[in-house]
C-alpha cells in the first residue's frame, strides 16, 4: 500500500481525473473531498462490503425458492 | 440462445431480452449480462440469472409491492451510466433474501437493481438514503401459493 502524508487542504491525484482533498481534520475524523468523473461510483468501504455480503447471502435464495415451489406443487 | 441455469436447467432465452450491467454487482465481478425469468405467472418473483455464471442468480421482486412509498433519487452518475433519459424507461427491482421461515425473508431496499428498459442496461445502485438492506418481506405470504 502506498502511504502518503497530507495536511489539511492538501490533495492527491489518482489517475487522470480523480482528486482527493483533505478538507478538514476534526478529532479522529478526516473530511475528504472527492472529485471524480460521474462513471466512477464512490461508496463508504463498509457499505460496499455489506452489499457484497448481502448479495452473496441472497444468491442462496434461488435454491430455497426452488424448494418452496416444489413443496407447494406437491401440496 | 440456450443457457444453463442451476434452477431452471437448460433454458432458451431471447438475446434481445438480456440486460447488460454497466457496473459490477458487488461480489460478482464476472457476471455482466443477465436475464429476468419469471418464476411463474402467479408468483411475485423473478430470477435475475447471469448468462456468464450458471450459479449466479438472484430472486428479485418489485419493491413497490412491499413498500408502496419506496422512493429514491437516482444520482446523475447512475443516470449517465444507464443512459436514462425518461423516467418511463426505468424499472426497479429489489433482491430478495429468502429465509426460513418464509416470514423472516427480507428484501434489499438499500441497493435496488435499476434497469433502463430501452437499451436494457442495468445497475445495482447503492443508496445513501436510510433504506435498510434487510427490509422484512413478511405479510406477502398469502401471495406465494
Amino acid at each position: 500500500m502506498l502511504v502518503l502524508k497530507r495536511k489539511q487542504g492538501e490533495a492527491i491525484h489518482i489517475g487522470d481525473d480523480v482528486t482527493l482533498t483533505v478538507l478538514a481534520i476534526e478529532g479522529d475524523q478526516v473530511k475528504l473531498g472527492i472529485d471524480a468523473p460521474r462513471h466512477i461510483d464512490i461508496h463508504r468501504h463498509e457499505v460496499y462490503i455489506q452489499m457484497q455480503e448481502e448479495n452473496e447471502s441472497a444468491r442462496n435464495s434461488a435454491n430455497l425458492m426452488k424448494q418452496m415451489i416444489q413443496k407447494q406443487s406437491e401440496a | 440462445m440456450f443457457i444453463e441455469t442451476d434452477y431452471f436447467g437448460k433454458i432458451e432465452i431471447n438475446e434481445a431480452e438480456t440486460i447488460t450491467f454497466v457496473s459490477e454487482i458487488p461480489g460478482f465481478p464476472d457476471s455482466k449480462t443477465f436475464v429476468l425469468i419469471p418464476y411463474g405467472e402467479d408468483l411475485p418473483f423473478w430470477s435475475l440469472q447471469s448468462i456468464e455464471e450458471q450459479a449466479c442468480a438472484f430472486v428479485v421482486t418489485n419493491p413497490f409491492w412491499h413498500k408502496s412509498d419506496y422512493a429514491f433519487e437516482l444520482s446523475d452518475g447512475a443516470k449517465d451510466q444507464l443512459g436514462i433519459e425518461e423516467a418511463e424507461h426505468v424499472s426497479v427491482y429489489s433482491i430478495v433474501t429468502l429465509r426460513e421461515p418464509f416470514e423472516s425473508s427480507t428484501l434489499n431496499l438499500k441497493a435496488p437493481i435499476v434497469i433502463e428498459t430501452k437499451e436494457r442496461r442495468g445497475k445495482q445502485v447503492i443508496l445513501d438514503d436510510a433504506y435498510p438492506a434487510r427490509y422484512p418481506l413478511g405479510g406477502t405470504k398469502a401471495e406465494v401459493r
